[in-house]
């Protein structure tokens, strides 16, 4: 029968409700702001640890295997991305890079002779999503070698 | 239906519009309008340390896990092998000094000096490189909370809010 916004019985919209909501806004909109630079920074913070994991996994692996002797292996299992983006890993006789969305990381280890399995190359890549197996190799009668092969 | 609507106003049974309710909101408006320029001064130096804490962070975790965009990784193989390493760095406090209007740039402007601890590292030229680091990106959040990226250099030096302009003393090692 009346007009429901005049009548207005139980204040539900009067000037104090829309002050209170104009201030709670404002509030609410600055500390969106602050919360949404902190989750970025939680983000990239995550994906950098991953990746500095993934890259002193890997290291530690080699000098494992290389210090435990002829026949000794260790398998991994790369993950396949690092919080949603590609990566790339590189092992070469002085250490393990790590190149993820455009910054690397870098994991030294002890001087040794790494070659990959198959192509015998003193620089192995490995990839996001493969197992990989590090395997200590005799090459020559005293000269040992990390071989990195494909599981 | 429109008499019936003036009688509710004029009657105003539960004292919803009385005079005296009308001067308090009428005072409070007077005094929010001459307190708004100084209370959003204030909101704009508090999100911009805000963000400037949020970058310094980004920075001091970018340092602790050595975690390098390709250039600075790259130098870094040249000169400081020692920064390729991860080690522990602490942001301990960011304090700000208020050096009054620029007479370049028309704005208020204020130097964050960031205080850092990083124990296990002791060479300086080092801790320069992870000072730098760590302001880089403290001015660089600064520009992306407020959007003012394209006002500024590739250093985000100086960094601009709309009021301020900040630039950043080298980081102080505790």
């Amino acid at each position: 029968m009346h007009d429901p916004i005049i009548k207005d019985q139980l204040a539900s919209l009067n000037l104090d409700f829309l002050v209170s909501m104009l201030f709670l806004l404002i509030i609410t909109s600055s500390i969106i702001s602050i919360a949404e630079g902190r989750l970025t920074t939680v983000e990239k913070t995550e994906q950098s640890v991953e990746t500095r994991l993934i890259s002193e996994k890997v290291a530690h692996a080699i000098e494992v295997v290389y210090s435990s002797g002829e026949g000794h292996e260790i398998r991994i299992k790369m993950p396949s991305r690092l919080k949603g983006s590609d990566y790339l890993v590189k092992v070469n006789q002085s250490g393990v890079l790590v190149m993820v969305g455009g910054r690397r990381g870098y994991s030294f280890s002890y001087m040794k002779k790494i070659s990959s399995y198959n192509t015998h190359q003193t620089q192995v890549f490995m990839s996001p999503g493969k197992s990989y197996i590090i395997r200590n190799m005799k090459v020559n009668n005293n000269s040992h070698t990390v071989a990195i092969l494909e599981d | 239906m429109n008499l019936m609507k003036k009688i509710l106003i004029v009657d105003d049974n539960q004292a919803q519009l009385p005079l005296e309710f009308l001067m308090v909101v009428g005072f409070s408006l007077i005094i929010t309008i001459s307190l708004v320029v100084g209370l959003s001064d204030s909101n704009e130096l508090n999100q911009a340390m805000t963000a400037s804490r949020t970058g310094a962070l980004d920075g001091s975790v970018s340092d602790g896990l050595a975690m390098y965009p390709e250039d600075a990784f790259n130098e870094y193989k040249k000169d400081h092998l020692r920064l390729l390493n991860p080690s522990s760095v602490k942001i301990i406090k960011i304090d700000y000094i208020n050096q009054g209007l620029s007479p370049v740039y028309r704005k208020t402007k204020i130097q964050l000096r960031i205080h850092a601890s990083s124990p296990h590292l002791a060479d300086k030229s080092d801790r320069n490189c992870m000072g730098d680091r760590i302001n880089f990106y403290a001015r660089k959040k600064i520009c992306e909370s407020f959007h003012t990226e394209n006002l500024t250099n590739s250093f985000f030096n100086p960094a601009f809010s709309n009021n301020y302009v900040f630039t950043t003393a080298d980081v102080r090692w505790e």
